[in-house]
């Protein structure tokens, strides 16, 4: 950045002269398209990921999925549905948590949905959180669905975020497993999508 | 802003004509948008990292750190200039043609801590996270929120979102948006989505509610959140900090 005023009185400045003044200014990469799996879109003002087949959680570790990075100095309007399927049952199903991982710096202001097609032991429906990074935020406490019965592309929750990056860090989708006693897996599936709005002014 | 290339191959331009030219740029409400982070610096200054700041769809690159000073025990104001340089100050008040940054709160000698968070109400955009709980007692006239409100004008028509945490005793909570005449709107309680006309205000006695609606304002001025009991009692109803408000203007 130019760290005086431009042009001062009585300058005369040649094309040269600007573009060495001012050669950092550029217009934003709004077309810039960045693939990976699934759909990674980046611009300037919007970050978006749709999932199309994620990882499967079939032990204990925890599957970070649909990873928006935020970047510094940002607010930004977030939204987006973790969509869950559980491709292999068991005759009693473990139960799988969902939720949203938070890097640090980030400050999370969340309102969030569940589902109500494959929950259980639930009584309330929506919740109003705050949070700040870096946590593992979980959603839904206890999704498993019918025990011994497989469901796909079953939104796990809708959430709408007011996120202020104070640093550079992620943030992403989450499920895990709640217990590894029988052969149930689950998958994020191709209706999660997590879009990244930037605005302040 | 000049709609031609500016300089072009062989041009000289003195100040007078360069202020002709470029005096129009200014920072435009649906595009504004600021990317520069804060961290304490040595003692009472701040550092302003280098990195992409967007104005008006421009994106300005800064090549290294930038250093601004800092007034001990109080809560600092950065922002960065239409010119490329940063004005700091402790009253909070936005100066024309600026981006705000974050702030910076110091004590005698050092900052104690940075944030980029604070309320946008532009002509484009709303965003405001409620800072304090606020709590009425003892009376069922609605009155608008302290925060959760935005000044827009008659015709226009805004995308909202608002969520609400909410803590009643047995005076529960009514609530109503105001500014948009009787316009219908929906808003998510436990887990029914309800259908309800601006104007007439709902009961609640729930601790979250999710409004979403696109409505256009009927009266110019303050629009938005309005609420009261829905039956007087000396205990109090509560809307919690943590609840926000988003609003996009669509038209108008």
């Amino acid at each position: 950045m130019a760290t005086t005023v431009f042009p001062q009185t009585d300058d005369v400045v040649t094309r040269t002269a600007w573009q060495s003044l001012h050669g950092t200014i550029s217009h934003g990469d709004f077309q810039d398209v960045v693939a990976d799996s699934g759909l990674t879109r980046t611009t300037d003002r919007l970050l978006f990921h749709r999932d199309i087949s994620g990882s499967t959680a079939s032990s204990l570790v925890a599957i970070e999925e649909t990873t928006i990075t935020l970047q510094a100095g940002h607010t930004y309007y977030v939204n987006g549905c973790l969509s869950i399927s559980k491709p292999n049952a068991d005759t009693t199903d473990d139960r799988c948590h969902t939720g949203i991982r938070v890097g640090a710096g980030l400050t999370v202001h969340a309102a969030t949905c569940r589902s109500n097609a494959v929950k259980t032991g639930s009584t309330a429906f929506i919740y109003i959180l705050d949070f700040a990074g870096s946590v593992d935020e979980v959603i839904n406490g206890s999704l498993r669905g019918t025990n011994n019965v497989t469901f796909f592309e079953e939104p796990s929750f809708w959430v709408d975020m007011i996120v202020v990056a104070d640093q550079t860090a992620d943030l992403s989708f989450l499920y895990q497993k709640v217990t590894d006693d029988n052969s149930t897996f689950y998958r994020v599936d191709e209706l999660t999508y997590l879009k990244a709005t930037a605005i302040k002014g | 802003m000049a709609t031609s290339l500016f300089p072009e191959a062989g041009d000289q331009i003195t100040e007078a004509a360069w202020t002709s030219a470029n005096k129009t740029i200014t920072n435009v409400d649906a595009f504004r948008l600021s990317g520069y982070s804060l961290s304490a610096g040595t003692g009472l200054n701040v550092d302003i990292a280098s990195g992409t700041c967007f104005v008006n769809g421009f994106q300005i690159v800064s090549d290294g750190t930038q250093v601004e000073a800092l007034s001990p025990n109080s809560t600092n104001y950065v922002y960065l200039n239409d010119d490329g340089t940063f004005t700091v100050n402790t009253s909070g008040t936005q100066p024309a043609d600026t981006l705000f940054l974050g702030t910076a709160t110091t004590n005698a000698s050092a900052v104690t801590a940075v944030s980029h968070y604070k309320a946008v109400a532009n002509a484009a955009n709303v965003m405001v996270v409620k800072q304090a709980d606020e709590s009425v007692s003892s009376s069922t006239t609605l009155q608008n929120d302290d925060e959760l409100v935005w000044t827009a004008t008659s015709g226009e028509s805004w995308e909202l979102l608002i969520a609400l945490k909410i803590s009643t005793g047995s005076g529960n909570l009514q609530f109503d948006l105001t500014g948009f005449g009787s316009q219908p709107y929906t808003y998510q309680e436990g887990n029914n989505i309800i259908f309800a006309d601006s104007g007439t205000p709902e009961n609640t006695s729930d601790t979250a509610i999710i409004i979403r609606t696109v409505v256009t304002v009927s009266t110019t001025g303050t629009v938005g959140l309005e609420w009261a009991q829905n039956v007087s009692d000396a205990s109090n109803s509560t809307i919690q900090a943590g609840s926000f408000l988003m609003a996009r203007r669509l038209i108008g």
